[in-house]
């Protein structure tokens, strides 16, 4: 690799918020070599810098932005940020992966890393100026939502072009899933990085970047960013991803009845035809909206124009969105999770985890281990739209049940008592997607094996569902033989869990989107290596890069074995172990404990990692990953 | 008899959003008389996403009959029962 970092700025930025220090220092060229950029070397700061058993919430956690050597260059979909530091809602490792503009603009300003570490002693912001960096009070901000503070901040510092990534609220009043959002809507979600901005007293921070960005073969580049796009817009699901977005599977996960509903005591929701994609295109969106660089552009603009809920604006939702204020609190009202979701946005909580605790309070109440006098009067029946608005209110600002909410709901759990415990959905502490796993196999082993806690986003193997999408990939790859309902069988799941795994931890550090890569499969392996090569001058084998990616993804979890994480933390809740699933298509499919344990040693193997889960030492020398 | 047509994603783009509906049919009709009726009903838009240029099935578009996908083009003569439930839809996907 070249001495000089095409691609990548080179700069890692330093601000202690104690002592007001501000330094940068130079992005080795051994760490851009094993770890790459964005998420991976996230991961390596974090690893190295922090103390092993404090408090999340505490001045020593480290709060680490990264952008990766793709992004803000010309690659398709090349507008993402990480964000990484100790998880609260987990104590584990918690990072989350961000669209938008902010990436780029940081890159523009100069910098690949920010670390931000200690305390403010009261409320600022940080605003990077290409090399000016400055801190500035915030006390003014405090309080407000993230629109609110977006839209300010772009008037105090006399520039639309500034980016912002803020917390709202919930990130201030420290609840355990606060999320960080930029551009009114994309939002660093889950693992609760917004709580742990909030426990600086950071309220946002705005940047603005003019420097030039070199990649070190100009027409090579260019010709593999082409080759890229063509890739993208010649996918079959082109049409599909760019006209609906993720909401188009709300009705998939209905017909093949994975819908996780009311708190996953069923997979079905009669309601969901009602929440669909479809619906909210025909009658919700008002315009497409796409990240940085992005010829997709699956987001969307959306306005309730009649109703109750009349005047609602926002952008998104998601599939993930759609699931958690929707099917899980047993919800079939459109128009209020929309305006569930633009009020998460503002408020700045992330909306899966929020909804799936909503969903579990309600079937608490259900149960009567919840009743109206814990819940301040509010009547948390199955479908209460009111009251699922209410709620997301008092946790972002810590009121009444809300604040015991606010902790996540394994946390909250131990607070409640009385059995409560049993209906939580996680794995880490960290809430379930809207996936029921205990008809998908392979998702269900990657949810549990995920660094940051029960997370569809690290392996994330859409087409386990539809196996023959990518079959030819998948039997070049890995020699797996995809037989009939794929989905359904645990045999080669490691293999494949493993895979996606490495590959998205390349996708999270080189700066692209991972729905247009590997999820979605228009960009592969050789897209990576040919635009990092040409971006960087550094010629690399796509098994190479794959090893950087095992590298990464076994750091991630030496994070966890130090922090005390073992097997344990590795296994689905009660119900999802031991309960088949109760309607629908899938009625009847379980996951079995015992195949599922021995899924978990196989995988262990494959990774090389002990009984425990520990990556061995063996392994460890092999990736190079010098640990004490 | 009646039958339950679904239509998911792409497909509710030709059917001017319609997500799901009931038609009454001839006894014995069969998958590709149902094509045929819903091509003539929603236009030529409907048949070109099921079949490639060269009029073989297209792999990226499923037609479910209760939840069996039909995969060959000689399974389109499968006969239609009373309240069977067919879905076209393109590959699901789960999770995102
Ligand atoms: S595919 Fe969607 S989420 Fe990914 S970069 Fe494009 S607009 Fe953003």
């Amino acid at each position: 690799m070249n001495k000089k970092s095409h691609a990548w700025q080179g700069k890692i930025l330093w601000v202690n918020l104690t002592t007001e220090e501000i330094s940068t220092t130079p992005l080795d060229k051994e760490l851009r070599e094993k770890f790459l950029g964005q998420a991976g070397i996230n991961a390596k700061l974090l690893y190295d810098h922090l103390e092993p058993g404090i408090d999340p919430l505490s001045p020593e956690n480290h709060l680490i932005f990264g952008v990766g050597p793709l992004t803000g260059t010309l690659a398709p979909c090349s507008g993402r940020f990480t964000v990484t530091a100790k998880s609260p809602l987990t104590n584990a490792f918690g990072d989350s992966n961000c669209g938008g503009h902010w990436g780029p603009e940081l890159k523009y300003a100069g910098y690949d890393h920010i670390v931000i570490t200690g305390k403010s002693k009261q409320p600022v912001f940080i605003w990077i100026n290409d090399d000016k960096i400055e801190l500035r009070d915030a006390s003014k901000l405090w309080g407000k939502t993230t629109n609110e503070t977006e839209d300010q901040l772009k008037e105090e510092l006399a520039d639309e072009k500034v980016q912002v990534a803020s917390i709202g609220p919930a990130g201030e009043n420290l609840v355990n899933f606060a999320a960080i959002i930029c551009n009114y809507s994309r939002a660093a979600g889950r693992t609760g990085m917004g709580a742990v901005m909030g426990s600086k007293n950071l309220k946002a921070i705005a940047v603005r970047g003019t420097n030039r960005l070199t990649v070190a073969q100009p027409q090579e580049f260019s010709a593999t960013v082409s080759e890229s796009e063509e890739s993208i817009l010649a996918d079959p699901l082109y049409e599909f991803s760019s006209t609906f977005g993720t909401p188009a599977i709300m009705r998939m996960a209905q017909n093949l009845g994975f819908l996780p509903t009311k708190n996953f005591q069923e997979s079905t929701f009669a309601g969901a035809d009602k929440l669909s994609g479809e619906r909210l295109l025909e009658n919700y969106v008002t315009r497409q909206k796409g990240c940085f660089n992005c010829p997709v552009s699956c987001n969307r603009y959306y306005e309730v124009t009649e109703g109750e809920y009349e005047g609602t604006t926002g952008e998104g939702p998601e599939y993930e969105n759609l699931g958690a204020f929707g099917s899980k609190c047993g919800n079939d009202n459109l128009p209020s999770v929309l305006k569930s979701n633009d009020l998460a946005n503002k408020l700045g909580l992330d909306t899966i985890s929020t909804g799936t605790v909503i969903g579990w309070a309600m079937e608490l109440f259900q149960r009567d281990i919840l009743t109206t006098v814990d819940t301040d009067g509010l009547n948390l029946e199955w479908g209460n739209h009111q009251a699922i608005i209410k709620l997301i209110e008092k946790i972002a600002y810590r009121e009444g049940l809300g604040d015991i909410l606010a902790y996540g709901a394994l946390q909250a759990s131990k607070k409640i008592g009385n059995s409560a415990e049993d209906y939580v959905i996680h794995i880490k502490g960290m809430e379930y997607p809207s996936v029921d796993v205990r008809g998908t196999k392979g998702m269900a082993l990657g949810f549990a094996v995920s660094p940051r806690g029960a997370d569809h986003l690290k392996a994330l193997p859409l087409y386990e569902v539809a196996p023959e999408v990518y079959q030819k990939d998948i039997k070049k790859e890995l020699g797996i033989e995809i037989g009939e309902e794929y989905w359904k069988k645990y045999e080669t799941k490691p293999e494949l869990i493993a895979w996606h795994e490495d590959w998205h931890c390349i996708v999270d550090s080189l700066g692209l989107c991972k729905l247009e890569g590997i999820a979605l499969k228009p960009l592969r392996p050789c897209h990576f290596t040919d635009l990092l090569s040409t971006a960087t001058g550094w010629e690399i084998t796509e098994e190479e890069l794959r090893t950087i990616g095992k590298r990464i993804w076994n750091l991630e979890r030496l994070f966890n074995a130090r922090e005390g994480f073992t097997r344990q933390d590795d296994l689905p809740p009660k119900r999802i172990l031991n309960e088949p699933i109760s309607t629908g298509p899938s009625k009847g499919e379980t996951l079995d404990q015992d195949k599922f344990e021995s899924m978990l040693d196989q995988y262990y193997k494959l990774r090389g990692w002990t009984a425990q889960g520990i990556p061995s030492k063996e392994k460890l020398e092999k990736l190079e990953l010098e640990v004490e | 008899m009646t039958v339950t047509v679904k239509y998911f994603a792409t497909f509710c783009l030709e059917t001017n959003f319609t997500q799901q509906e009931e038609l009454t049919l001839e006894e014995n009709t069969t998958v590709i008389e149902l094509i045929q009726l819903l091509t003539d009903k929603y236009g030529t838009g409907f048949e070109k996403r099921l079949f490639t240029a060269e009029k073989e099935l297209n792999p990226l578009c499923w037609i479910i009959v209760n939840q069996q996908r039909l995969k060959k083009k000689n399974e389109l003569n499968l006969k239609l029962n009373p309240e069977d439930t067919i879905s076209f839809s393109p590959p699901m996907i789960m999770g995102g």
